[in-house]
């Protein structure tokens, strides 16, 4: 599909220039936050393949974070040129298209299927009215649970816990044996992370209704207590020195064997090639365990949306740029150095990958046939930056200090309210 | 103790110290030396990092001893690592800073030279007052200015450019300068400018024949400061300069790792240092004469 689109494209453009007439040749301007390190080389090869396709490509990059890209896009818009393509997430897309600024995809995801390939709960993100604005580059997982193989051999090697019940019998049993059972970096987002992979092990419906629907009940209720008790214990089986740490540090403690368990998104993957570390060897993957039993995925993806453009170059730049990212080839590129797997659940992933990359895929298969897949609170998928940074400051607080449980729930209810 | 002379102590003899003062001695060195290595130790563990493989920072930590060595990590610093998403390594920022330094060096301090010597050499009215408001300038703080600067490079059409960077730094500068030379050149003696005068010379010639040549050691100490300071600089860097095309110090911030990516400590680490490498030669170069020059004038 994509093929004959593209071929289509090229043989136009072949045609009205020999031809001689006034044609549009496609052209882009990217704005997105891929500026350094393996990132930035997989957008380097969209934008190889985009001139191999017969584009004109620009990038302009914006180090930083979202906030950044953002105050770049509102200049941008307010001063009447509006990129032709920005890499944003979950909500922000969903607010964009409110302006009626964005571009209709409809009829390139119509004619390339993309409805049939892209996982469901990112097909309601990229078309929020019923229109595609954008185009999904990957999909991370969240909710993984990363284990020390040796760690794991020091408690006699059981099956990596299900069941936060099944978690807590095995973290206890690494206490004993001297090994810390938990290793956790100690920055907002971290905290947030993990506090949101232990709402949807006790609950799915639970994470949706507080994360998603901001339900004022089920932010302050039992099962949110609940989620703060389990936290809380494992709080208390974190080593000392945690605070103020990145995420990479207590990763290697993982590895290495000095801590047992560590819940992190699948970035992870790439440092831990980076460093050398062996899936089987030096860690065990599993999904973070959940006590209904089913299979959980807390889904999180990088994503480009499309501004309405006048001019031809652009508009047509917009269709090339949008068909190459949704390529198969460049979503296993831009996706195997990361440690996430391709928006289109339609790809194989070949030897390159690593086993928790088609772990991934199988249990975001199972997870979506079992209705369990919810949009990441913690990392910009389900509701607006506010209300993520007024739970993050609660969730935060409750780790570094010893607030109860039921003042930790009511506190999240009313740091929501607070911000309405 | 009969004859006088024996009072007058031999300063040209060294007299052998006493146990105590070996003590004292030995307390000093000792202290001096811990305080230089708690103060150095950043810079030796970038050092090390930065023929370190990324692959050993990452599994051992990143305060360690190479366990193997590599020099790759220079190499992609300087050619290959991702900046603002395209990969030519720190090689453009190196000499976007060196376009922009050398001249904003030379400009200011000549200005800085001039000025010293109009304010205390040559006859005009106001001269302390103006003094005085120029010196304003070195105390203000640099957050101050930003927006006073951002107006008026917009209104010069010089906005995100290299150039308005420059101009601000030459302006910015010229306030230090000129303190640097007055102070310097309050101690010509008036006879020499007199002369001069009195030969028919006006004010450029007098400036460029007599003034100049004697002025090498104040020279010396306002180049070593300014292209330090101009090159080290990163808030105005960062603010005036366009991403494509900015200083080194301002470009060193989009070799970190987004929040989810590997942190690639190796070459980063290589880059911080090729960053510090011209300053440092120049300091190493004319540091002898910075001390030297900044206290002449000062002891009469």
């Amino acid at each position: 599909m994509t093929f004959t689109t593209r071929a289509f494209l090229a043989t136009t453009a072949a045609t009205l220039s020999l031809t001689g007439a006034a044609i549009a040749e496609p052209k882009t301007n990217m704005l997105h936050q891929w500026h350094s390190g393996a990132n930035a080389e997989a957008i380097n090869v969209l934008g190889e393949m985009y001139t191999a396709a017969g584009g004109q490509w620009n990038q302009t990059a914006v180090p930083g974070h979202t906030s950044n890209t953002i105050a770049r896009l509102r200049a941008d818009v307010i001063s009447g040129t509006p990129p032709s393509a920005v890499q944003l997430k979950g909500p922000e897309i969903g607010e964009w298209a409110n302006t009626g600024l964005t571009a209709n995809l409809n009829a390139l995801a119509e004619a390339e299927g993309w409805e049939d390939v892209v996982a469901p709960e990112l097909v309601s993100v990229m078309k929020p009215h019923g229109e595609w604005v954008a185009a999904p580059m990957n999909i991370h997982r969240i909710d993984w649970m990363w284990a020390s193989k040796s760690a794991m051999d020091a408690i006699g090697s059981p099956d990596l816990p299900t069941t936060w019940a099944e978690f807590n019998e095995q973290a206890a049993a690494m206490a004993e044996a001297g090994i810390i059972p938990v290793a956790h970096g100690g920055q907002d987002w971290i905290d947030g992370t993990l506090f949101e992979v232990i709402v949807q092990g006790i609950s799915t419906d639970l994470f949706r209704e507080a994360f998603i629907n901001l339900d004022l009940d089920a932010l302050q209720g039992d099962e949110m207590a609940a989620a703060f008790d389990q936290l809380r214990l494992m709080v208390g089986w974190m080593d000392p020195a945690f605070p103020g740490r990145g995420w990479e540090e207590p990763l290697n403690m993982m590895a290495k064997g000095e801590a047992g368990f560590y819940f992190h998104g699948d970035w992870a993957i790439g440092t831990m090639n980076a460093a050398g570390y062996e899936y089987g060897v030096d860690y065990l993957c599993a999904g973070a365990p959940m006590n209904s039993g089913q299979p959980g995925y807390i889904l999180n993806s990088d994503s480009v949306v499309f501004f309405e453009q006048s001019e031809d170059d652009f508009i047509e730049g917009q269709t090339l740029l949008a068909s190459t990212i949704m390529t198969p080839e460049f979503q296993k590129v831009f996706n195997v150095a990361k440690g996430s797997i391709p928006a289109r659940m339609d790809v194989e992933l070949g030897e390159d990958f690593n086993p928790c990359q088609r772990l991934n895929i199988e249990d975001l298969r199972a997870a979506a046939d079992a209705g369990t897949v919810v949009r990441s609170m913690a990392h910009n998928m389900a509701v607006p930056e506010k209300f993520r940074k007024a739970m993050f400051t609660v969730i935060s607080e409750f780790i570094n200090s010893d607030m109860s449980s039921e003042d930790a729930a009511r506190r999240m209810a009313e740091s929501v309210i607070n911000e309405y | 103790m009969t004859a006088a002379t024996t009072n007058i102590p031999d300063l040209t003899r060294r007299r052998p110290l006493t146990g105590k003062q070996i003590a004292g001695r030995i307390a000093l060195y000792a202290t001096l030396l811990i305080l230089a290595a708690f103060v150095l130790m950043p810079l030796a563990v970038i050092i090390l990092n930065s023929v370190r493989f990324n692959e050993d920072i990452l599994r051992e930590s990143f305060i360690g001893w190479p366990t193997r060595l590599t020099l790759e990590n220079w190499s992609v610093a300087w050619g290959e690592a991702c900046i603002n998403a395209s990969c030519t390594g720190v090689k453009p920022y190196f000499w976007a800073s060196m376009l922009m330094v050398v001249p904003a060096t030379v400009i200011s301090t000549a200005l800085g030279l001039l000025n010293g010597f109009a304010l205390t050499k040559w006859p005009m009215p106001f001269a302390g007052l103006v003094f005085v408001v120029i010196t304003i300038g070195v105390f203000l703080p640099p957050q101050v200015v930003l927006l006073p600067w951002a107006i008026a490079l917009s209104w010069l059409g010089l906005s995100k450019s290299l150039a308005g960077l420059a101009l601000v730094h030459i302006i910015q500068g010229t306030c230090f300068t000129t303190l640097f030379a007055r102070n310097y050149l309050i101690n010509l003696p008036d006879d020499l400018i007199k002369a001069a005068r009195i030969d028919g010379a006006g004010f450029f010639r007098t400036f460029w024949r007599i003034v100049v040549p004697l002025s090498p050691p104040i020279i010396i100490v306002t180049i070593i400061w300014q292209f330090t300071f101009i090159w080290n600089e990163f808030l105005f860097a960062v603010t005036f300069s366009h991403s494509d095309f900015r200083p080194i110090t301002a470009a060193l911030m989009s070799l970190n790792a987004d929040d989810t990516g590997v942190s690639e400590y190796g070459f980063g680490s290589a880059a911080v240092l090729i960053a510090a490498i011209p300053p440092l030669i120049i300091y190493f170069a004319g540091g002898r004469y910075f001390v030297r020059g900044l206290t002449q004038g000062a002891v009469k």
